[in-house]
């Protein structure tokens, strides 16, 4: 129950029977293409379409590329969730005042999958300043914007800065990068969080 | 007011149809052992909230939720065993027996659904009630001039024209006091099945289930001029069901709806809930896999 594929794994022993896997989970089929891409496009039309949805399939590719191919050795995931879930539970305010650490077992392939838009894996880990993220999938945002944070180099950023820090920390990092004012980031920031949280568990809740 | 939910297990078993989208092989979860880890939260979930929870499902069905996992339903009953004859890429046909069979106001709610809190309160009491409205009547453009150009006998009530005036329902829970009007729309879903059997074999039977279970039904309101109670006020697209992250401030109803069912975070939440609020339940599914009776 470590990566997606794991919990696969992890459900199919439980399956005396012959399970298939599934590979690619959003992309299935072109009905659910489809449905992923019309919800982006009720999103913002203003934009040049055609281009957003290959960023969105980019974005997917990589995420489950990473997902399947790294292991993220975890020995209870469901105390993880258990915490995660009474995160969420908080009111905004709680939250802004809880303490988070990176999940320690992403750091190799944080390095690792230092990934080109085009989708080919850097030969290179550092050399390029690319974006490695996890784009939870309520978020009323377009990836190229959320890219704009450039993850992995902030989550990288955040292990060697502290063990754990607060979400005042984060906002401050990732304000300062974009040069924004922290008060037009928190609360789209806290969302952001709340997903990494719960659905990729890249933040852990400090106990 | 009765709960009840529907669980045919041919539509189950449907191994011919393994990770096809229009088919509810595993009932569209990628293992079974998903799927019934999935099923025990919802129907836990939803008698915390209303304990008059009956099940309706078949010799199979009966088996596993009563026998092997001890589901609490107040009651079970195998009125399913009636689809036998019909086609397993029927899977809607086990919903619509379901409510046909009704004799008193009733609610039926997926087996992938999970509630948080006591939600359906507000809709309760009404004629009909649903969970929200889509207005993708474009799908049916295909399937609504096949079945009427080479169908030996289609019922007046599939009669429309396609346009936007149909608002079409999401049946995540249905129901009403009106349990006639549920009985006359399950009739004529019934009437299309059964007067074109030989028609089946050349179709997208996927997207038949939906023109026979959600058009027909919204067409129905719609000539009827009944405006069905919705849980949910915005359309499909403006809505998250699946939004755990908000459990339990602003979210209190999750439903596993189409994708949902293939995306791992989702999944493994639902199957973490299970271990961490029922572990029993969960250990009677994990024992019944390891002893190789599911």
């Amino acid at each position: 129950m470590n990566t997606r594929r794991y919990f696969m794994e992890w459900a199919e022993t439980a399956n005396i029977k012959g399970v298939q896997n599934i590979e690619m989970a959003r992309f299935l089929n072109i009905r659910e293409k489809k449905y992923v891409f019309e919800s982006l496009h009720s999103m913002n039309d203003s934009v040049d379409t055609q281009e957003y949805f290959q960023d969105f399939i980019s974005l997917e590719v990589q995420r489950y590329h990473i997902m399947e191919n790294s292991i993220i050795e975890v020995e209870n995931a469901c105390e993880e969730i258990s915490l995660a879930v009474e995160f969420c539970a908080k009111s905004p305010e709680e939250k802004q005042k809880t303490s988070f650490k990176i999940n320690a077992n992403l750091k190799d392939y944080l390095v690792k999958t230092d990934f080109l838009w085009t989708n080919q894996e850097n030969t290179a880990p550092f050399a390029q300043k690319t974006h490695y993220l996890f784009m939870p999938s309520y978020l009323k945002l377009a990836p190229k914007e959320l890219s704009l944070i450039g993850l992995n180099s902030m989550l990288l950023d955040l292990m060697d800065y502290s063990s754990e820090f607060s979400f005042h920390d984060i906002l401050n990092l990732v304000s300062d990068a974009l040069g924004e004012e922290p008060g037009n980031m928190r609360d789209i920031l806290l969302e952001y969080i709340t997903g990494q949280v719960l659905y990729y568990r890249t933040f852990l809740v400090a106990k | 007011m009765k709960f009840i939910q529907s669980f045919w297990s041919k539509p189950f078993e449907d191994d011919d149809n393994r990770n096809n989208w229009n088919y509810r092989h595993h009932g569209g979860f990628p293992t079974s052992f998903i799927f019934y880890c999935v099923w025990c939260y919802s129907c836990l979930s939803i008698k915390k909230y209303y304990p008059s929870l009956h099940l309706i499902t078949d010799e199979v069905g009966l088996y596993i939720f009563q026998e092997l996992l001890g589901l609490p339903y107040e009651s079970f009953s195998r009125d399913l065993d009636a689809l036998d004859d019909y086609d397993k890429k029927l899977w809607a046909l086990g919903k619509l027996h379901a409510y046909r069979i009704q004799e008193e106001p009733f609610c039926h709610v997926d087996g992938d659904v999970f509630f948080f809190g006591p939600v359906l309160n507000a809709v309760l009491a009404e004629q009909v009630f649903c969970q929200s409205f889509d207005h993708n009547i474009d799908q049916y453009t295909e399937i609504h001039s096949y079945v009427h150009d080479h169908f030996n006998s289609v019922p007046i009530e599939f009669n429309a024209t396609l346009d936007d005036k149909i608002k079409l329902i999401n049946a995540g829970i249905i129901g009403g006091t009106d349990v006639e009007l549920f009985r006359f729309y399950t009739k004529k879903a019934f009437e299309l099945i059964d007067h074109n059997r030989d028609k089946i074999k050349d179709i997208n039977v996927g997207i038949l289930n939906l023109y026979y279970e959600q058009f027909l039904f919204s067409n129905i309101l719609t000539e009827k001029q009944i405006e069905p109670s919705s849980l949910f006020k915005s359309n499909d697209r403006g809505q998250n069901f699946a939004a755990f992250h908000d459990i339990p401030g602003k979210s209190r109803y999750i439903h596993l709806i189409s994708h949902f069912k293939k995306s791992t975070e989702f999944l493994e939440l639902a199957v973490a809930r299970l271990i961490s609020e029922y572990p029993e339940y969960y250990d009677r599914v994990k024992t019944a896999f390891d002893k190789g009776w599911l």
